[in-house]
């Protein structure tokens, strides 16, 4: 539970936008309805969903988010956040960490004393960022950088509606444990009405390293 | 020779066994020391491989590679150097570093090509690399950024020359020369060999891929190698192969070193047993064939002086043995020789000394006289009965020496047997033969005193000249015997051999064997001496009397061949002749019309030999004959002999009706009381007591005296011996039964007696013309 608070904590600001996107959408748009089955076509819950509109998106400088340690992990497991977000990296246990990130998106190093925070760090670059610690080497998390504020994860029946002006989409499905071929799976989509789009995955979900990488990580989203 | 040709072979096959066994051993040996060896290079290059893939996984680890890495694309140099520092670390050759992409984005050389294929780079395993700048044991590990990331972000490779890991190090490990190709390309990767004959073997190789664990051959520039083949890792798809190489020579050096050794030992083996052979052949088999050699002469009857000495102490044993041996059968020869040619109580010589002297004696002689005598003790076998037979064995040998004391005694005194002595003694003159045998029976002269047991002993002697009397020893012997013989008849001591005395022996002997022919070649005659019936002057029976008709020695009365015939058991056959012929003699004069009793002379043998009733009976029935025809005649003596078994036959051959008849009646000492039970019809008064009947007053008193006895008995007398007229008249008058004699007839043929018969008449008897022929 203390996960979950944390969670619905330091990601407020998130579920703000979220508030805002679907108020408009319902305003003058559609809703995308995505459905993410696994190979053997059961549904599958915590699946990051976004839209990303081929028009482009109107930059933003005050996106925050906050990516914690937490017990020796990273708290959330992975961070979905539109791209230009400053996230922060707070260290709520009582060591130092050593979080990096040698990824193309964003390189980084922080050494994280107990009580002395590090500004946040801009994300400006969509793509998958991997983080590590350089003392704790079983610690792994995730920020998802998109190019978009049109995210969302499946619920538990797979089903995830997101409410989008009308126009093209380029609609993505992501998950860390994911093994396809490419690193996200992509359809385009012209939306002008609710529009219901299924994606299947062709292979199974990698195992979860157990303990931290439960399914229903995602149920705040929703 | 044939131990030579042995221990040649056995040196030789020895040699080829340990060769063929030694050269193989030899191989599986060198076969397993290769392998071993190529399993230790294939270690060490293992060994290597993990050490480039410990140093890749620490690169992996290493933050700031990971750094680098990740700023390769802006700062590639900080990676090389750091990648550098790292290749020194182990001393390795060669780096690369590929992105996740697999690019390269580090390299020790500018143009290093990335492999296409990765995977068995990093795997465990050996696996190569061809670059430009040569083939390259390379290993590597992918590099993940964050250590728990399901990506790969980079791989890093560490690398070692090929041909500076198979270096002199390496093959210090093995002692064999190791080389590294790629068949694919015929291509050398490593060689401890000079570069010249690492060629020359990239040149020799067979295109042909060969097994493993298996030993090749191939000669370079001249030299035998053997070598092996075995993978070890791969080149891209193609496998590189690991060669263990080495001198042939080398390779068996120790094979061919104790192949020498073996046959110095077999060398030394073959002079030793030779050397043996040698020794055992002077001290053995030399020994054995001289002693065998011996022996045979102790076989032949030589004396061996000498046995050969040996030093071995068997064939000593056996020379010994074979030495005693021979003592043995000489000292046992000796006493054979003496039994058999001395007799054993008196030590004189025996029999077959006697005969050897006597043969020798005889072929000596020069115009001299040899003399035989035999000679035996008188009664001796009543001494021996009285004195016992220990006494009488002494009295010989108190002979033996008293003869031979009489030392004048020329020639040689043997014991031939019992009592009986034999002497040779060779004489100039027939006269000094007498005075010989006078002195021979002086040795008598004197009583022997055996234990104060005083005998006064005889001797007999018989004497036999050479050439005189016979020319042979048995001769001789035969015809002393014969003159011993004649001695005891006659109680004298000594008897010299005549002519006259040998006949009777002789034909005795021979008539013994010739009497069964004689039965059956019809030699054997019956005269017949008819009887008168005094009282009727008719002839009412007649004497059936054998004689024997012999082709050589003419007439032979049968006073000489019944005893004989009695004494072999041949008398049967006569008897039985005389009974058959007389019955059918008779049975023919019955159909003639003479109605007269046949009498046949029955031996004391057939009495006892109790199957003469039964022949007789037999022989009636045959002829038809009547009993009271048939008379037989029995002496008196032949009873007396065995009244018993007599009288039971007798009765038994009265019981039938045969008449019975005692011939020889009054010489017989017959005593008056068996006579009174003899079952006997008649007395024959013996004719010693009828010839002078005529003249003699005692004579014609026994007979009177016995015919009135025999009447008295209720018997019939015959008188016998009648030959004249006087005689007969007083047999008539005293009232004898029956006459018998020259007076009447004598003996007559079978023709002439039936002649006679039919003319007789009682006149002729008193005329005196009865037929005589």
């Amino acid at each position: 539970m203390y996960l979950f608070n944390r969670l619905n904590n330091c990601s407020r600001s998130v579920c703000l936008l979220f508030l805002l996107l679907i108020t408009a959408a319902r305003a003058h748009g559609a809703t995308l309805s995505v459905s993410v089955f696994n190979h053997e076509g059961s549904p599958l819950s915590n699946m990051v969903v976004s839209a990303r509109p081929l028009s482009g998106v109107a930059g933003s400088s005050s996106l925050r988010a906050e990516m914690d340690q937490i017990n020796r992990q990273f708290v959330p497991h992975f961070l979905v956040v539109q791209k230009g977000t400053y996230v922060q990296f707070p260290n709520s246990d009582s060591i130092k960490h050593h979080v990096f990130s040698f990824s193309p998106a964003k390189r980084f190093q922080l050494l994280l004393d107990k009580n002395a925070e590090q500004p946040p760090l801009l994300f400006d670059q969509a793509g998958i960022v991997e983080l590590g610690c350089n003392v704790h080497d079983w610690m792994l998390g995730y920020i998802y950088v998109v190019d978009t504020p049109y995210f969302t994860g499946t619920n538990t029946k797979g089903n995830a509606d997101i409410a989008l002006p009308v126009g093209d989409f380029e609609v993505s499905v992501w998950h860390p444990r994911m093994q396809e071929a490419k690193e996200v799976l992509l359809q385009r989509v012209t939306l002008s009405q609710n529009t219901r789009l299924v994606f299947t995955l062709k292979r199974p979900l990698l195992p979860d390293y157990a303990g931290y990488e439960s399914d229903d990580e995602f149920g705040d989203y929703e | 020779m044939f131990f030579l040709v042995l221990i040649i072979s056995v040196v030789a096959l020895t040699l080829l066994l340990v060769r063929s066994a030694t050269y193989s051993h030899s191989t599986s040996q060198l076969l397993a020391q290769i392998i071993t060896s190529e399993r230790v290079i294939e270690d060490k290059l293992n060994n290597h491989a993990e050490l480039l893939l410990r140093a890749t996984d620490n690169l992996s680890g290493n933050f700031t590679i990971k750094q680098y890495i990740a700023a390769a694309n802006d700062d590639r140099a900080s990676l090389d150097v750091a990648m550098q520092n790292q290749q020194a670390r182990i001393s390795a050759d060669i780096y690369f570093v590929l992105d996740k992409e697999k690019n390269v984005v580090a390299a020790s050389s500018a143009t290093l090509d990335p492999p296409a294929n990765i995977t068995p780079f990093i795997t465990p395993g050996i696996s190569w690399l061809s670059l430009p700048e040569g083939v390259f044991l390379v290993k590597g590990v992918p590099v993940k950024f964050v250590e728990r990331s399901r990506n790969t972000d980079a791989w890093v490779f560490l690398g070692y020359r090929a041909d500076s890991l198979i270096n002199s190090d390496i093959g210090r490990l093995t002692d064999l020369d190791v080389n590294l190709i790629l068949p694919s390309e015929n291509r050398m990767l490593g060689s401890t060999l000079p570069p010249r004959l690492a060629a020359a073997f990239l040149h020799s190789t067979p295109a042909e891929k060969m097994s493993a664990n298996e030993l090749h051959r191939t000669t370079l520039e001249g030299v035998d190698y053997l070598y092996t083949l075995k993978p070890i890792g791969r080149l891209a798809s193609d496998d590189v192969e690991l060669v263990m190489l080495t001198p042939q020579d080398k390779a068996y050096l120790s094979y061919n070193s104790m192949l020498g050794q073996l046959i110095g030992l077999l060398l030394v083996a073959g002079t030793i047993s030779l050397a043996g052979g040698v020794f055992l052949s002077k001290g053995v088999t030399g020994p054995l064939n001289k002693l065998a050699k011996a022996a045979n002469k102790i076989r032949q009857g030589s004396h061996v002086a000498k046995f050969p000495a040996s030093s071995t102490l068997e064939v000593d044993a056996l020379s010994l043995a074979l030495s005693d041996m021979q003592d043995g059968i000489e000292s046992r020869e000796k006493q054979i020789q003496h039994l058999a040619y001395f007799d054993d109580l008196t030590g004189l010589p025996n029999r077959n000394q006697f005969v050897t002297y006597l043969n020798k004696a005889i072929a000596n002689q020069e115009n001299n006289t040899v003399m035989v005598l035999m000679m035996d003790i008188d009664r001796f076998k009543e001494i021996n009965d009285t004195v016992g037979h220990e006494t009488g064995d002494v009295l010989l040998k108190h002979i033996a020496k008293r003869i031979q004391q009489q030392d004048s005694l020329p020639g040689l005194l043997a014991r031939l047997g019992g009592d009986e002595y034999g002497m040779v003694i060779t004489v100039n003159n027939d006269n000094d033969v007498e005075p010989l045998i006078g002195q021979v029976v002086a040795a008598f002269d004197q009583p022997f005193n055996i234990d104060g047991l005083v005998l006064d002993i005889d001797c007999s002697i018989g004497a036999a000249c050479f050439p005189a009397d016979a020319t042979t020893p048995q001769g001789l012997m035969q015809c002393a015997d014969i003159a011993l013989y004649s001695c005891k008849d006659g109680h004298h001591n000594f008897a010299r051999y005549s002519a006259s005395l040998n006949k009777y022996s002789v034909q005795r002997l021979n008539l013994m064997s010739e009497l069964k022919s004689a039965l059956q070649e019809g030699q054997l005659q019956y005269y017949y001496q008819p009887k008168l019936q005094i009282d009727t002057l008719s002839i009412t029976s007649v004497e059936c009397l054998m004689r024997w008709i012999h082709p050589v020695h003419g007439f032979i009365p049968p006073d000489e061949f019944i005893p004989l015939a009695e004494q072999t058991g041949a008398i049967r056959h006569v008897t039985n002749w005389g009974l058959r012929t007389a019955l059918s003699r008779q049975q023919q004069w019955r159909e003639q019309g003479h109605n007269i009793s046949v009498a046949v002379n029955i031996s004391a043998v057939d009495l006892i030999d109790m199957t003469l009733p039964t022949l007789v009976s037999d022989l009636l029935s045959e002829f038809n004959a009547e009993p009271e025809y048939l008379t037989l005649e029995v002496t008196e003596s032949a009873i007396m002999s065995d009244p018993q078994n007599a009288l039971r036959a007798l009765n038994a051959l009265k019981r039938m009706g045969i008449k019975l008849s005692i011939d020889d009646f009054g010489t017989g000492y017959s005593s008056m009381a068996q006579l009174k039970d003899m079952p006997v019809h008649e007395l024959k008064i013996d004719k010693a007591f009828v010839l002078a009947l005529a003249t003699n007053n005692d004579d014609k008193t026994i007979v009177n005296t016995m015919v009135s006895l025999a009447k008295n008995l209720g018997l019939e007398v015959v008188a016998e011996g009648v030959e004249d007229g006087a005689s007969l008249q007083y047999l008539r008058s005293v009232g004898c039964t029956k006459a018998q004699g020259y007076f009447i007839a004598k003996p007559l043929p079978e023709q002439a007696f039936s002649d006679w018969l039919r003319a007789f008449t009682p006149d002729c008897l008193d005329e005196g013309k009865c037929i005589n022929p």
